[in-house]
């Protein structure tokens, strides 16, 4: 059995998860790594991406983080994120719409957002869409 | 002797005035309660953001960053003042911006200021200073949008080296009755002191992928975090302090409507009696 530790997922607005984990993966700048207790001290920067976490009832839950850091340090895990939603909560509607204007933007057709914006909601709702399979 | 009619209209007036103070009490109770869940669900992200902050100034061995560099000698100033736009808050604004006029006053160097609420950049700009940025507090309290447009500016006029340090003034929430106005320097960023044991044990962290990048992306969001939350606390003081007044206002219209009703009757009991007298006095006066 793996030794459990501290894994607390905040975002500005609101402190999404502080669970007793005994695994994560987080989407590191420089690819997914993952995390178990008593890891080296570090501090990540990270992307877009899926994160998982498992719980000490083994039950796995995934979180879309959308940049951000980690810091690790013994048993303590920390996620800072820009935003940070739990799959469960993720609206498909509302993130195929978000997409669709996206790439909207990017063709110039939609002058609601930049194109740098528009990247960066591309990237954040795929990767929201692929935590739940919907693409 | 004010007559009856006047004190009736006075009764009037009153009650006028405890209507709106109560609409307005009641309008700010309920943006109060939205404005100390926005504060509260903000803190634990500014909370890990300053740990991880101290726990990396206490790991040491930080490669220097411009916006953690003490210069030398400081030339000029900025404070960001974050006030109301609009007044009836109690002594809210003029507590801030007593603060900010004592506190530039002190300081051996210039300071320009970033005004945030209408009340501040009303009060300053009279006063001569000078004011690179003026933002409005809209009445539905602080907005994201205003937050990173303030953060923008200031860094500019730091790393562009018109000023060497950036302070913010914000009313600091602790209840609604109770806020303080705060200074806090935010430029250079100075890492906050470390109290946990924990960390002393660590003695350095890894780095992913490198200690420039992170700390080029974590030091401006640490910043920007600072500002967002001295915008979300002043929001918070804002209509605690609004509440809180006009509370008092109600319940002093209140005193004056009962104190002046009582006035009204004596007064209308009074001339019956003085009436009764005429009749009695001038009926006599027939059998006499």
């Amino acid at each position: 059995m793996s030794t459990p530790f501290t894994l607390s997922i905040v975002a500005p607005d609101r402190l999404v998860a502080e669970v007793t984990a005994v695994s994560a993966v987080a989407p590191g700048v420089n690819g997914y790594f993952g995390v178990m207790a008593n890891h080296e001290p570090m501090i990540s920067a990270i992307r877009a991406g899926v994160m998982t976490y498992t719980e000490t009832s083994s039950v796995t839950h995934a979180v879309v983080v959308g940049g951000g850091f980690v810091e690790v340090s013994g048993t303590r895990m920390t996620v800072l994120a820009d935003s940070a939603t739990l799959a469960g909560e993720i609206d498909i509607a509302k993130s195929k719409a978000d997409l669709e204007q996206a790439h909207r933007a990017l063709r110039g057709e939609d002058s609601s957002m930049t194109s740098e914006q528009a990247t960066r909601v591309i990237e954040l709702e795929t990767q929201k869409l692929k935590a739940v399979k919907a693409i | 002797m004010a007559t009856l009619k006047s004190i009736r209209s006075r009764i009037k007036a009153a009650k006028n005035i405890q209507q709106i103070t109560r609409a307005m009490k009641l309008v700010a109770a309920a943006r109060f309660k939205r404005a100390t869940d926005r504060v509260l669900e903000a803190r634990p992200y500014a909370n890990k953001l300053i740990e991880m902050m101290g726990a990396l100034a206490a790991g040491g061995d930080l490669p220097a960053h411009p916006l953690m560099t003490q210069r030398p000698t400081i030339k000029k100033a900025c404070m960001i003042v974050v006030t109301s736009d609009r007044g009836l808050a109690g002594a809210y604004n003029t507590a801030i911006l007593r603060k900010v006029s004592d506190y530039v006053a002190a300081l051996p160097y210039p300071c320009s200021l970033i005004a945030v609420g209408r009340k501040a950049n009303q009060f300053f700009s009279k006063r001569g200073f000078e004011i690179p940025l003026y933002v409005s507090m809209p009445s539905a309290g602080a907005q994201l949008p205003d937050a990173i447009k303030i953060t923008e500016t200031a860094r500019q006029l730091f790393e562009s080296g018109e000023v060497d340090a950036i302070f913010v003034c914000y009313s600091k929430f602790f209840s609604a009755i109770r806020q303080v106005p705060t200074v806090v320097q935010l430029l250079p960023i100075t890492p906050p002191e470390t109290t946990s044991k924990a960390e002393e044990s660590t003695s350095g962290f890894n780095y992913e992928p490198d200690a420039e990048t992170v700390l080029n992306t974590l030091l401006p969001r640490y910043f920007q975090t600072q500002v967002w939350q001295s915008m979300l606390e002043a929001t918070a003081s804002e209509f605690g302090a609004r509440m809180t007044s006009m509370t008092n206002a109600t319940d002093n219209a209140g005193k004056m409507i009962a104190s002046l009703t009582l006035k009204a009757n004596r007064e209308r009991q009074a001339s019956i009696t003085k009436e009764i007298l005429e009749v009695v006095g001038g009926a006599e006066a027939l059998n006499a």
